[in-house]
This record gives C-alpha cells, structure tokens and sequence, in this order.
C-alpha cells in the first residue's frame, strides 16, 4: 500500500513536469508569435506581396519589431497587408516611413522592411496606412529587360543605317574613310610625326651622354638593377 | 431424438421444483471447435449439496463442461440450469451476479502474478461497496484460515509451491461464499500427498460452505475420497454413472481402466 | 476417389499461400476492428478501474523514461553531429539548432519514442496478457465477477495513449539539450543563442499536429499489445509469439499511422 502510494507521487511528478514542459513550450513560441504586448496596427497596399505570409516579421533597421497580421486581396490589382509593430518603436517610425517586402537571406523567409522616413515627420499613429515600395519581382525583371531589348534592336538598325552612309561616302565621316585623298595626307603626317620623334630622341641620348644629366641616369640604372635582383 | 425431446418436456414441467432440488442441470449440451466435437448431446445433473466427481480421459471435454457452466464457453445447442437461472440467456450484469455464487478452482490456480495474496484474495470482493475494509480483511484471513494458509498472506504467487497455490486459489474463489464450486483437475501436477490434502480439503469445503459441487480429475484417489457419485465421459457424452464402490465392480473395460 | 483426391490437392496448389493468407488477414482486420470497438464501448461502462489505470500509467510513463530519455539525447546528440557537414557545405551552420529542433518536434521524437514504446511496453504488454490468458488468469477474473475488458485492457491501452505524449514531450526537450551539447562540441553557441533559435524555428503548426498524433502512437501501442495478448491461443508459445507479432505489427502501424498524420498536417497547415 504505501509502495503504491510512492509510485502515484513519482507519476504525479513525472506526468507534472511533462505537462509544464509542454505548456512552457507553447508558451514560448505562441510568445514569439505575440511577442510585444502593447501593438499598433499599420497596413499597406501592395501591388504583390511575393509570397509574404501571416506571422512573417516586420524589420525595421533589421530588428524585428512586430508581424504580419493579415493579408487580403482588396481588388484586382491591389493587396492590404496589416503588420502589428512594438508600440515602442512607433516613435521612431515617421509618417513618411516606407514598407518594402524582402527575404531573410537567400533562401529564407519573407520578412517587411519598414524604410524609416526622414525626421521632422511626425510619427506613425495606429490604423496608418504607409507608402509602399514595390519589391522587385522576377516578372519585372524581365518586363524591364524586354524594353532594353527593344532599345538595343532600334539602336542595331540606326547603326547599320548610319554604316551604309558611311560605306557610299556621305556625311564628314564618310568622306572621312572613304576620300583616298585626305588617307593619303594622313599617311604623310603620319610619316613626319615619326621623323620628328626620331630626332627627339637623339636629343634624349645626347642629354644623357651629357656630364651634368649622366649622375641622375646611372642612379636610375642601378635601382632597376637592384630591384631585378630582388625579384 | 426422441429422448432428448421428452427430456426436455420434462424439464419444463419440472422448472421449478428442479430449481429448488438441482444445484445445476445440464440437458442436450453441444460444443464442438471447428471440426472438433466435444460434447456431443451432454445430459448432467447436480443435485444440492452433492459432489459429483466428473472422470474422463483428456480431450474428453471436461473442462469445455464446466466452463459452460459459468459461461465462458458458449455451447452451440443445449440448455444450461444453473441455481434455477438459465446461463445462456443471461446478459452481463445478471451472468455476473451469478458468477458471485459460482467458485470457480482452476487448473493452474489462476492467481493474480502481479499481486500479494492478500490482494489475490480482496480482489473477488472489490466491487462490493457494501463491504468495509476491516470486513474484507477478515474475510481474507478467514478464507485462509480454512485452508491452513494464513501465514503466506503477504507473499507473492511465484513464493508459493504448487499445492499452495492450489490452496490459495481455492481460499480465493471460496471468499464469495459461493453455492456451486467447480473443480478443474484439482490434484493435477501434485504429489499424492498433497492431493490427498487437497481432496481432504474439497471435502472439508463442502462441510463448512454447504456447497455443491462438480469436480472434473481422472484422479482415481482424488475421486474415492471426495466423491458422493461419479460419471464417466467418453466421446462427449455420458458412459456411466453411479458411486464409486459401484463403478468398481463396473464390467465396462473404459471404467476398469481407472482402477487398475 | 483417387483422383478425386489428387484434384482436391492440386486445387490447393493452384490457391498457393494466398488464400489462406489473405483470409487470415481479414479475420485478424475485423477481429481488430471489434476488439477495437469493444474498447471504445467499454471505456464508457462502469466500473472505472481509476487505482489499476494509475498503476498502468506508472509502468507505461515512469518505468519507461530512463529508455526514452537516453534514446532521445543520443538521438539529438546524433542527428546534430550528422546533419553539420551537410550544412556547412552551404555554409548556412548557423541553421543547425534550427533545423534538428524542426525534426525532433515534428518527426523524430514523436516516432522514435513511440518505437521504444512499442518495444518495452508493447511487447510487455502482450506478453502480460498472452500468460495471463494461459494460466487461466483472465478467466479467473471473469468468473469471479469481474469484466476482465475493463480491467485489463482498458486500463492498459489509456494508459499508453495518455502517457505516450509525456513520454515524448520529455524525449523532445532530452534531444534538444542533446542537440545543444553537440552544437558545442564544434564550435560555440551559448544557451540563449540555441535557446531562442530552436524557439523561433517552430510554430504551433510544428507541435500540436506531432503532439496529437503521439496520443494516437499510444493508443496503437496499447491497442495492438492487448489484442495480441488477450487473443493468445497458443499455449506457453503464444506467450512469445503474442509479445513478438505485438512489437512487429504496433511499429508497423505507427508508420502507417505516421503517414496518414503527415497527410493530414499537410492539408490543414
């Protein structure tokens, strides 16, 4: 009998403590959910939320200050998400704040950027609605790209409008290339630039020849050669 | 067919008064598992305060019998009188209040593993709200009492030598009071002293309980002293009956094999 | 005749083992299925063994957590040191704590514990009931008036479906203090680094699909250890046979069940 009533205390204790751990743990992570008692709601139009789900955080400066709350779908092209943030950070988030949707790392969760507005603002009140940024999105990507292309194929026909003018010769850069006679003129400058250069470098050998200039040139020499052996 | 029929006329007239004369009544039993049939038209009767010892080879269906009797095989076809109820119809609560008034000694012993004796003992009596702790402790002492056991009260089934355990079984089913108890091969696996206390002790129960009672056992020794009547079993059904001087003298080779 | 004979033989043959096979597996199914029935009938029927349910309770839960303890803290000590070259090849080791606490609460702790379960209290349980049942124990029960069911079995099988989820909630937090000590092994996280990264990492819908489904692990368990036991028949061999065919058939269907519960949390979550 008393044997008995020993094993009804230790499963007494056993069955407890299992139960407040498991209460303790839900506890935690439902406080991880709800962790700031005191919350503003803001929300924001999205044009796309890209994946963002309710219970993702909300960033700001890259601390999480609060969650998604809600997400609807308020017409055809736009999207209400509602955040609740810490009532304490409020202060530091401007009316002219911006809400961004990004990801936490490259294959993480979505998180809200708020983008803090510029002082002199007053601060956010509840139910305040903040301008959006829209987040950059693979369709836009490729919407952008579609247009470079499109530049790129006018830009390709100009040019080869402006090649065949060039080839018949017209315009100044046409006759540019295609006059023998100006090509011939520049052949011959050509030829007295090098003249001119040959000589000046006979001045440069003779100045080094010369007693007063030989001092400096040996220096250099011999910090060429010493920087050879170094290597 | 015939017999059978006006049996059972019989017994319907007599539903009665069978009930105040017949600790239990057995009448057309049937049982067979799967192809196997073992009781092949049973006729049985226990008179009050009678012991009736059931001898028969094994095999021969002897504990289908009694377990029949307290319900826990259901036989095919048959009727089955036990203390003036019908077994067959009987439904939880009321087979139940029934099985109270039944003892029940098994082969084994049947004792709880996981229990004292004394919890062995307690445990036909727990449903009883009526009965006080002190009341139930008595009980158990004096349930050992009768069966020269009191000082094993404490130990555990495993403690105990199988003519003990035997015994306790027996204190067990006798703590119900019970009017009818049933033996299963009550001598089986023990020396001939101990069955000889054992069947000392059957006789003895009957003196102090005023039971009535069927013992199954191909025990000849066990029979001579405890037995007021003895039947024989072969292939299910009855061979013969009578006292045990008289099935000594028998002339039919089954009932002379138990005797020589 | 003699053909006769020979035809009879042959169709046998042409049957192969199926036949019997599969007739043996749908009367074990609606033996099961009643057996199952019976429980849930009889777990409204008075009398309520409330002294015999605890001590069940303090086999199945207490007797059970050294086991279930040590399996779980090597089990997170293991699946940390095993999971970190993988993900260090990502460079993302940061995410260990993460991800062993997402296994072990959802997954692996539930299943594991569940299996050591079926292994000691399982197998105990059938061999339990499979000798009672051969020495005449539950009969014994049975004609003193007492519902053997009710006893027996119910007390058994709610105490493995209630103490099941104890034993896991405990095999959860051993692994995860496992999984700690292996995070440190190579390289250092404080408590509260491990601590508030496992937290963060789950959800509600990470525990209570898992903590739900441990209560129906314990209720298999239970369930498959007494039907096994109770409907023994073989003599002193069904002992073994009942013990072993319920640790066998009650890991199987903790799969299965395992299975459904990933379906369904799929769908709902």
């Amino acid at each position: 009998m008393k044997n008995n009533n020993r094993n009804k205390i230790k499963l007494g204790i056993f069955v407890t403590i299992g139960l407040a751990l498991f209460i303790l743990g839900i506890y935690l992570i439902g406080d991880k959910q709800k962790m700031f008692n005191n919350t503003v709601t803001i929300s924001g139009i999205f044009k796309d939320v890209s994946g963002l789900q309710v219970g993702n955080n909300v960033r700001f400066s890259g601390i999480t200050i609060g969650v998604v709350e809600n997400i609807e779908i308020v017409s055809d092209s736009a999207v209400r998400v509602d955040f609740s943030i810490d009532e304490q950070t409020k202060k530091f988030i401007k009316k002219n704040a911006k809400i961004t949707i990004g990801s936490d790392g490259l294959m993480g969760n979505k998180v809200a950027i708020i983008i803090p507005g510029t002082a002199g603002n007053k601060e956010i009140q509840d139910k305040d609605f903040l301008i959006t940024t829209v987040p950059v999105s693979m369709d836009e990507i490729l919407a952008k790209l579609k247009t470079t292309s499109n530049n790129a194929a006018t830009i390709t026909d100009d040019l080869a409008a402006m090649t065949h003018s060039i080839r018949s010769g017209k315009g100044t850069v046409g006759k540019l290339f295609m006059d023998t006679v100006f090509a011939d003129n520049l052949d011959k400058t050509l030829v007295n630039i090098k003249q001119g250069a040959g000589g000046f470098k006979n001045n440069m050998d003779a100045a080094s020849d010369n007693f007063l200039l030989r001092g400096f040139f040996k220096k250099k020499k011999k910090n060429r050669e010493k920087d050879k052996e170094k290597k | 067919m015939n017999d059978s029929n006006s049996d059972k006329k019989k017994t319907n007239e007599t539903d009665e008064t069978s009930a105040k004369e017949f600790a239990i009544e057995i009448v057309d039993l049937h049982k067979s598992f799967k192809s196997n049939r073992v009781l092949k038209g049973l006729n049985l009767v226990l008179a009050k305060g009678e012991n009736l010892v059931v001898l028969g080879k094994s095999g021969t269906g002897k504990s289908v019998l009694i377990k029949c009797v307290v319900g826990l095989i259901e036989p095919e076809e048959g009727s089955l009188t036990v203390l003036g109820e019908n077994v067959l119809e009987l439904k939880d609560k009321k087979l139940n209040d029934l099985r109270k008034k039944v003892g029940f000694l098994f082969q084994s012993a049947a004792l709880y593993d996981s229990m004292t004796v004394r919890e062995n003992l307690k445990f036909p009596l727990r449903t009883d709200p009526s009965i006080e702790e002190d009341e139930k402790e008595a009980l158990v002492k004096e349930a050992l009492e009768n069966v020269g056991l009191l000082d094993a009260i404490d130990k555990m089934p495993s403690e105990l030598s199988g003519g003990m355990r035997k015994r306790v079984g027996l204190a067990r089913t006798l703590i119900l009071k019970p009017a009818v108890m049933l033996y299963d091969e009550p001598t089986n696996g023990l020396d001939p002293i101990t069955s000889r206390e054992i069947s000392k002790l059957i006789t003895d129960v009957r003196e102090k309980y005023k039971t009535s009672s069927i013992i199954i056992t191909h025990d000849i020794a066990c029979a001579k002293i405890t037995a007021d009547r003895i039947v024989v079993l072969k292939d299910g059904v009855c061979l013969t009956e009578g006292t045990f001087e008289e099935l000594q003298n028998s002339e039919i080779p089954e009932v002379r094999a138990y005797f020589e | 005749m003699d053909s006769s004979k020979k035809k009879a033989i042959h169709e046998d043959e042409d049957n192969g083992p199926w036949f019997p096979m599969l007739f043996s597996f749908f009367s074990e199914m609606t033996s099961l299925t009643l057996f199952t029935a019976k429980y849930c009938k009889n777990l409204f029927i008075p009398p309520y063994e409330i002294n015999e349910l605890l001590k069940q309770c303090y086999f199945v839960g207490y007797r059970s957590l050294p086991l279930v303890g040590i399996t779980g803290f090597i089990m997170g000590l293991v699946l940390t040191i095993q999971s970190r070259p993988t993900l260090s090849e990502f460079g993302a080791e940061s995410w260990l704590p993460a991800m062993v606490a997402v296994s072990i609460i959802r997954e692996i702790g539930p299943v594991i514990t569940a299996l050591i379960c079926a292994g000691k209290v399982g197998s105990g349980i059938g061999a339990e009931l499979a000798s009672m049942r051969v020495t005449e124990q539950i009969d014994a029960m049975e004609v003193s008036g007492i519902n053997p069911f009710n006893y027996i079995v119910v007390t058994r099988i709610l105490a493995t479906t209630l103490m099941l989820p104890v034993l896991v909630v405990f095999s959860d937090v051993i692994a995860l203090a496992g999984s700690f000590l292996a995070v440190n092994i190579n390289g250092e996280v404080t408590f509260t680094l491990f601590f508030s990264q496992v937290i963060d990492s789950l959800a509600f819908s990470d525990v209570f699909p898992s903590f739900i489904k441990t209560f129906f692990f314990g209720f298999a368990i239970g369930l498959i250890g007494c039907y096994k036991g109770y409907n023994t028949d073989k003599g002193t061999e069904g002992v073994g046979l009942s013990a072993n065919s319920a640790v066998v058939l009650s890991s199987l269907l903790i799969f299965v069940m395992d299975m459904i519960a990933v379906q369904i949390t799929d769908l709902l979550f």
